[in-house]
């Protein structure tokens, strides 16, 4: 069921968390709400799920405006950040909830919760009340309670917050595939860019109550809107320059002025794959020493340190690596293909990429 | 007659207050924000959700509500009126038969009044014993091996 929040405010009291914040999902979309924690991504999900009320602005269901329709009759599926488990129902009874409000026959309750159980992996659990399960147990059990009477809408505020990072890694796989197999329309809030970026078709990216962006997870990445989403995004090396004598310095890194007058500050991005290392001194302009390799597995990062003391961040594969035949300490020289103006004194400065050789590398994995 | 429940609701109900307040507090509202989700009215919500999570502590304020009530003096004697077998209380009563000089009387109804405060406190251990066990009965089941499962 597409969803679509035309000009939503909400204000607490004086503060305003959420302003004048437009998106629409499409239907069986799986959409992460991301930003800082504060940004007002919860009170957005909380709005559309009915437990909070816009100030201002509409919130339209399947083309329906749901501002006046309560929680109970949107027909939503809401999984709480520390699960909200009923604490005196077992593991069958909590699913089971939803299913005996809406008065289904005790034998169709059965067979869907027992299909749940299923989907789900919780067989052979439904005695078990919530404080003798596991975090993760505990997370399938709401996300089961809130799937049982057919939602068309599934919302999960921060889902994966309360698991350690492994079982988080395995819920994230988990959730796409729940989500391909039920192709139920998905949004969940979340603060962390790489698990937005690994489970979403669609971010939404949120700071202090403002949609930043709306984009999927490549466009947010590779074509930021402003400085805020570029730096939330992935990692970036980022440094502030003076314009002296028509060009943007840094010790001895130089970029072209692109317009700014001299004196005024202008602060430069790029991403790590963007700073093209050579073994060789003499191949690229700049000198440096790679003074860290860390391995991430398949990728490596690579940490350089530029005569006047600057470290910067450049990453690239294994095969890359054994290929250069780099190593640590040693002196290397290096370019940087792409970058970004993310903002200057001046303000009225467009965020755009410049390409000063072959284009861009792609996005990875690892960010 | 209308008087005397009135102050005793007066003097007593803070009890059953004390004991829910903090047991509410303690659970929050989230049981009963995921209950209005999955589209339960305010009362079933109310039914279903909060009243049973705060079960026990409910039934202990209505024993100490008991035990006070039963016990109560000044609060009942102020605006009973005293009128024997219409208006009175056992307190009441003992301290009538007292003022009569009808000693065997007053320690009469006065050993009933303590015989229902052990029948209270017996109720009361019975309470707590099955609360345990039904404590008990859920952790049993946990010894008993289950499916393996890789994410816990």
């Amino acid at each position: 069921m597409s969803i679509r929040l035309q000009g939503v405010s909400k204000k607490f009291g004086e503060v305003a968390a959420v302003n004048n914040v437009s998106f629409t999902v499409e239907e069986g979309e799986l959409v992460a709400l991301l930003g800082p924690s504060g940004g007002g991504k919860t009170t957005v999900l909380r709005m559309i799920a009915g437990l909070e009320m816009p100030t201002e602005g509409d919130i339209f269901i399947r083309n329906q405006r749901v501002n006046d329709i309560k929680v109970q009759k949107r027909n939503i599926g809401f999984v709480f950040q520390n699960y909200a488990l009923f604490k005196t129902m077992n593991v069958f009874k909590n699913i089971a909830f939803g299913l005996k409000i809406k008065k289904w026959k005790k034998k169709d309750i059965e067979a869907r919760v027992s299909e749940l159980l299923e989907l789900l992996e919780l067989t052979g659990y439904e005695k078990r009340f919530p404080h003798q399960l596991s975090g993760g147990q505990r997370q399938r059990v709401a996300i089961a309670r809130a799937l049982a009477p057919k939602p068309d809408v599934l919302l999960l505020d921060e889902p994966f917050g309360a698991v350690d990072a492994k079982i988080r890694q395995e819920l994230r796989q988990w959730l796409v595939h729940l989500h391909h197999d039920l192709n139920v329309t998905t949004i969940f809030v979340t603060h962390d860019q790489e698990e937005a970026m690994e489970v979403s078709d669609r971010i939404v990216i949120f700071s202090k109550g403002n949609l930043e962006q709306i984009g999927s997870p490549r466009e947010v990445y590779e074509q930021p809107a402003n400085e805020f989403v570029a730096r939330f995004i992935g990692v970036m090396n980022v440094i502030e320059l003076t314009v002296e004598n028509g060009a943007a310095r840094l010790n001895e890194l130089e970029f072209p002025s692109h317009g700014i007058s001299d004196g005024q500050k202008v602060r430069i991005g790029f991403r790590p794959y963007s700073v093209q290392i050579s073994p060789q001194p003499g191949t690229f302009r700049y000198q440096a020493i790679l003074r860290h390799t860390y391995f991430l597995g398949i990728m490596l990062r690579l940490e350089l340190e530029l005569p006047s003391g600057l470290l910067l961040r450049s990453r690239m594969t294994k095969e890359e690596y054994a290929k250069l035949g780099l190593s640590d300490n040693m002196p290397v020289s290096f370019q940087i293909r792409q970058y970004r103006i993310l903002g200057s004194d001046s303000g009225t400065l467009p965020a755009e990429v410049s390409v000063t050789h072959e284009a861009n590398a792609g996005l990875g994995e690892g960010i | 007659m209308p008087g005397i429940v009135l102050a005793t609701i007066f003097i007593t109900f803070p009890f059953v207050a004390r004991e829910l307040i903090p047991v509410m507090q303690a659970a929050g509202t989230g049981q009963e924000q995921a209950a209005l989700t999955l589209g339960a009215s305010g009362f079933k919500t109310f039914w279903y959700v909060t009243l049973p999570s705060v079960k026990w502590g409910l039934i202990y304020g209505v024993i100490l509500c008991n035990a006070r009530a039963m016990g109560e003096y000044g609060a009942v004697s102020v605006v009973s009126g005293h009128i024997t077998g219409q208006t009175d209380t056992m307190p009441l009563r003992i301290d009538k038969l007292y003022q009569e000089y009808n000693a065997a009387g007053a320690f009469a109804i006065a050993s009933l009044l303590a015989l229902l405060a052990l029948v209270t406190l017996g109720i009361k251990t019975w309470l707590e014993w099955r609360a345990q066990k039904e404590e008990e009965a859920a952790q049993r089941e946990l010894d008993v091996p289950l499916p393996g499962n890789d994410f816990r």
